[in-house]
């Protein structure tokens, strides 16, 4: 016969946090919650990137918006009578100070720009430099007389710096088939004035896929800053967590005096019977705190494990034997959700006739406390009575096996 | 004779060697060991030098560092190597894997697992243990492969139960369908950072068996 269930309970709602242990007449303020939720890894070095990208687009786009008043400005003001159809130059002038219009505000204010905008921007720029340089003869596009070819490269730059060098390369060379594609139907000129086209059109994309090439080295820059950070960050958090440890350590070791000292005076002056079985589960629990206590001299920065081990002995003190594997790094969790973690798993722990397995697994996403005992199939039922409301249990039974985890996601999976 | 599989152990503890021979005896399939020393000089010499399998303890005596510049010429050598090791943590177990070993027991595994694997990888088959499977769910290297998020799941959730049929119960899936994600995972892993022998003969084996495709990688 085996009996299986399997049930996922999300915390029960908005429950008030069970209520802590610690007695509430304690010798020292309680100290304020030393595990914040960290920032998932990865995101300084994000934040990093951003900045420093942020900064070099706006350069960019400096550049961009510089040429466009001191060199185009002047220009489109003397192409005014010399081809005609001047007006076509104006709105290419207008919708490219438009695009540089919408990445300045993008930039200051922070927000990200979405894929589509940016290609639309992109497709903006594009059209708005052949827009301007339709009234120019095919001999003079490209040189000084067209000036709206190099600005809207800078645009696109300032606009794609994000993106992979792979993008910006085809947006310009969809900018360049363009304008090859307006040669062409305006007649190719003689030789020279294509060479010379062409060399214009090297330099200009030249030197700004150069600074497309800067940014690429500066992704990287800030791939490695971003990881110095975080490293710092968290010997920061390190530090922090051993000191409030050694604080609610002192605390603990105040509060030893409350409970051991009269137990250990009820045995010695004969008060209380050591063959009795409320003292004796009384000295069990009083060693299982001591044991804790002095555990924590030794590694300090660990109070989850800790807290575990401190049910896991008292499973071992009732004949149980207990694997812990250990698996991630040691991360901070906040007071209240440590409690639910450790309750649960020594709720489990407690009904173990004689084998268990606990498991603890930290990664970036999420804490994992679990815990597998031969143990009765209503344990599940107690475990699920727990009120939780900021972890996850799950509960599976079978072939007289208990197996209970309690998950506490700092991420959405 | 020419199914038998032949085992070179390596380990400090002449218990440790008298254990596994014993286990191997009860193994569905043939295994022998055909060498076994505190040194990795019995894997190099004869008979030792010739076996299907190295079982290899990391800690050998008189050695402060885990062994894992002997873990490296074994693998490079072409040899199969089950790193067999009392230390438990993931750091090391990926090591090991990325160096090639087949696969990282720890010895709080027992019989079960050392067998299996030791069939696993005469074979060229994969094995992920759970104290492995627990290493690489928990693994966040920069260059650790992408791997789904049921794959993830049946990592911990092996690595927690020890039972392909909890796993299988908790998750609705058939025991056989738990294998094939920790064995695709530990392809994954064999198709990642250094090229070794051992990692290409896993993909390679795992291409004819149909576990994953040309395409897959």
């Amino acid at each position: 016969m085996t009996d299986h269930a399997t049930t996922a309970r999300p915390g029960a709602a908005p429950a008030l946090p069970a209520p802590v242990p610690d007695p509430p007449g304690s010798a020292t303020a309680p100290a304020p919650d030393p595990h914040p939720a960290p920032a998932p890894p990865g995101q300084t070095a994000e934040q990093v990137r951003d900045r420093l990208v942020r900064g070099a687009q706006l350069a960019v786009l400096l550049v961009g918006v510089t040429t466009q008043l001191t060199s185009c400005l002047p220009q489109l003001l003397a192409n005014r009578d010399r081809f005609g159809a001047w007006w076509t130059e104006v709105v290419g002038f207008v919708v490219l100070a438009g695009v540089a219009a919408t990445i300045a505000t993008r930039l200051l204010r922070s927000r990200p720009m979405s894929r589509p905008l940016a290609f639309t921007l992109c497709g903006l720029c594009v059209a708005a430099a052949a827009l301007a340089s339709i009234p120019i003869p095919a001999r003079l596009l490209l040189v000084a007389d067209d000036w709206s070819f190099g600005i809207a490269g800078w645009y696109i730059l300032a606009i794609l710096l994000r993106t992979r060098m792979r993008t910006i390369a085809a947006v310009f060379a969809i900018h360049a088939l363009v304008t090859v594609v307006e040669v062409l139907l305006k007649g190719v000129p003689d030789r020279y004035v294509t060479v010379q086209m062409g060399m214009v059109a090297v330099s200009v994309f030249g030197l700004e896929l150069a600074v497309a090439l800067l940014a690429v080295v500066l992704h990287r820059t800030a791939a490695d800053a971003g990881e110095a950070a975080e490293r710092e960050e968290r010997t920061r958090t390190a530090e922090e967590i051993a000191e409030a440890t050694h604080r609610d350590h002192r605390a603990r070791y105040t509060r030893l005096l409350d409970t051991t000292v009269p137990l250990l005076t009820g045995l010695a002056y004969g008060a209380l019977d050591p063959s009795d079985e409320t003292v004796r589960r009384r000295a069990a629990v009083e060693t299982a705190r001591m044991r804790q206590l002095f555990a924590e001299t030794d590694d300090v920065s660990d109070p989850l494990l800790h807290e575990l081990r401190a049910g896991i002995d008292v499973a071992e003190r009732q004949g149980v034997s207990v694997q812990l594997a250990v698996r991630g790094e040691i991360r901070p969790v906040p007071q209240p959700v440590r409690q639910e973690l450790v309750e649960t798993a020594a709720a489990v722990l407690a009904s173990a006739r004689t084998t268990a397995r606990a498991t603890v697994v930290r990664t970036p996403a999420a804490i994992r406390v679990s815990v597998l005992a031969d143990a009765p199939a209503e344990g599940a039922a107690a475990v699920d009575a727990q009120r939780r409301s900021r972890t996850e249990t799950t509960t599976t039974t079978k072939n007289g096996k208990l197996w209970v985890e309690a998950v506490w996601r700092t991420k959405s999976p | 004779m020419a199914d038998e599989i032949t085992v070179t152990v390596v380990d400090d503890h002449p218990a440790m060697l008298v254990g596994i021979e014993q286990w191997y005896a009860d193994a569905p399939e043939p295994v022998r060991v055909v060498a076994g020393g505190a040194t990795s000089k019995t894997a190099w010499l004869p008979p030792g030098d010739t076996a299907d399998v190295v079982v290899f303890d990391l800690q050998l005596a008189g050695q402060a560092a885990p062994a894992l510049g002997e873990l490296r010429r074994l693998v490079d050598a072409g040899r199969n190597v089950i790193v067999y090791t009392m230390r438990d943590d993931e750091q090391t177990a990926l090591t090991c894997l990325d160096l090639g070993a087949v696969t990282f027991l720890t010895k709080t595994e027992g019989a079960d697992h050392l067998v299996s694997a030791t069939l696993a990888a005469a074979r060229d088959r994969p094995y992920t243990p759970p104290a492995l499977a627990g290493a690489l769910s928990a693994n966040t290297n920069s260059d650790r492969p992408k791997l789904s998020t049921r794959e993830e799941e049946v990592l911990v959730e092996w690595f927690q139960s020890e039972s392909r049929d909890l796993v299988a119960e908790r998750l609705g899936l058939s025991p056989k369908t738990v294998t094939t994600y920790l064995d695709r995972v530990r392809l994954k892993y064999a198709n990642a950072g250094r090229p070794a022998r051992s990692k290409a003969a896993l993909v390679a084996r795992a291409i004819q068996d149909g576990l994953i495709s040309v395409d897959d990688l």
